[in-house]
């Protein structure tokens, strides 16, 4: 367990990594590599417009107020310009939520998307649902909603676990698209076996980058790559240090 | 020239101070030196208290926007649902809404429990029947993968899983399939599981560094 001067240390350096980071990216225009899951999302958006059939967006059991409240934000920008560009479907987007406490996250970001689309349509645009993310709760609902909604496709982050099974079962079944954003292994793993498509990872923060280049959120993914840089450095010399020190 | 809203420039300054503001206040201790000591006088403490404990209220207030939202999307779906599924099922979620809210309320007036009665006989079997159908999803899942084509990647996924089902259930404690089962849980497919989750935490963290600098400032108005 780190004492309290080594964390406050590492708090500050991890501050300036970043803003140095920030300072470097500025001034970098970089190509990214292709994600199959983020390149599907422009897809389903078009087929729910052609379809008027609804797309459903689950930012998962992100909570506000302990350590995921970063996902939670995360999971709304990875949505928000699949929202802006569903403005003017007469079948807006469902987006549910696992807690109470993203409610009006969900709904800030719909309201958000709606109004800087400038062809939006004049549909409610804020069908924002809580299931909360207790036991089957939550995968019982997904995998209803698949017929009982007509849904023209499933992006589902969250944490995930093996209870997802159920929806993307559904899903199949109904022949639906699926994208999975799971942040625990065990979600990672059943979304690689049951969903048409993957986010592995920290590729959940990088979604609004890519789907829309003006994005200040591109330059996140960026810095995100040069401190992931950095710590792979610091373990591969921690680890060199390690084994001289025994050799 | 790029605009910026002035809605936005303050929601992002609001976000920011207060979020430095809570960072300084549960970082900076005593043994800072003469900055702890500072902070230790000035109001800043008191300050990351009063925003803790508003957070913590307003968190609290949220279940009960989740209720009303929970009724309400339902009460709309029984009315303009898109299929007869949905309406019926919408209308099983409002009427179990209603009659555990009177159950409650009788239980409270009388001093029984017929609440866990409830949830023994209805929600318990529920959960229990979808655990045993997800044993039999997530076996067509491993099907599934191969089904797709098969990539060396794929090949490997369901390798692993049949080696380390395999091990758990015919060999022994010493045998050697069985430490080959644990080497390949406790080496490689850790350190993949750690990988991922050092990777979700490493960008959390710096989504949050950002939030503090005002950098990603896409909330609000």
């Amino acid at each position: 367990m780190l004492d309290s001067t080594t964390l406050q240390a590492l708090t500050i350096l991890l501050l300036l990594i970043v803003i140095v980071a920030n300072a470097v990216v500025r001034r970098t225009t970089r190509a990214q590599r292709p994600i199959s899951a983020i390149e599907a999302l422009p897809r389903l958006v078009s087929r729910s417009i052609e379809t008027n059939r609804p797309l459903h967006m689950a930012m998962g059991g992100f909570d506000l107020g302990d350590q995921e409240t970063l996902l939670a934000l995360a999971a709304a920008d990875a949505f928000y310009e699949s929202a802006r560009r569903l403005s003017l479907s007469d079948a807006p987007p469902i987006v549910t939520v696992g807690s109470s406490s993203t409610l009006q996250i969900a709904r800030d970001m719909l309201r958000r998307a709606h109004r800087s689309s400038p062809t939006a349509s004049q549909a409610r645009p804020y069908n924002v649902r809580w299931y909360p993310d207790t036991g089957f709760t939550m995968a019982s609902a997904f995998s209803v909603m698949e017929y009982d909604d007509q849904l023209v496709g499933q992006v589902l982050a969250g944490r995930g676990g093996p209870e997802l099974a159920l929806p993307l079962w559904g899903a199949e079944l109904h022949n639906t698209p699926t994208v999975v954003a799971a942040t625990r292994p065990s979600g990672q793993a059943v979304g690689y076996a049951l969903a048409d498509h993957v986010l592995i990872g920290e590729e959940l923060f990088a979604v609004p980058g890519y789907m829309d280049e003006q994005s200040p959120l591109r330059q996140r993914t960026l810095v995100v790559d040069i401190v992931r840089l950095l710590l792979v450095l610091l373990l591969i010399a921690g680890f060199s240090v390690n084994v001289l020190r025994q050799g | 020239m790029n605009r910026v809203r002035l809605s936005v420039v303050l929601t992002t300054a609001l976000v920011a101070g207060v979020g430095l503001i809570t960072l300084v206040g549960l970082l900076v201790s005593e043994s800072f030196g003469t900055l702890g000591a500072l902070i230790s006088a000035s109001p800043i403490r008191a300050l990351t208290d009063v925003l803790l404990r508003l957070a913590a209220a307003v968190l609290a207030l949220t279940v009960l926007l989740g209720a009303i939202n929970l009724l309400g999307v339902n009460v709309n779906r029984v009315l303009r649902g898109r299929t007869f599924s949905a309406r019926l099922g919408s209308t099983v979620l409002v009427g179990s809404f209603l009659t555990v809210i009177l159950v409650r309320i009788i239980d409270g007036i009388n001093q029984s429990s017929n609440t866990n009665v409830i949830l023994e006989r209805v929600q318990v079997p529920i959960g229990a029947a979808l655990n045993s159908l997800l044993f039999f999803v997530l076996v067509w899942g491993a099907m599934r993968i191969l089904r797709r084509g098969l990539t060396w990647g794929r090949l490997l996924f369901v390798l692993t899983v049949l080696v380390t089902l395999a091990s758990l259930v015919l060999s022994t404690t010493d045998s050697a399939s069985r430490q080959f089962s644990e080497w390949l849980l406790s080496v490689p497919v850790s350190a993949g599981a750690s990988g991922v989750l050092l990777g979700v935490a490493l960008a959390t963290l710096v989504a949050g560094a950002r939030v503090l600098i005002g950098q990603d400032r896409q909330y609000g108005e």
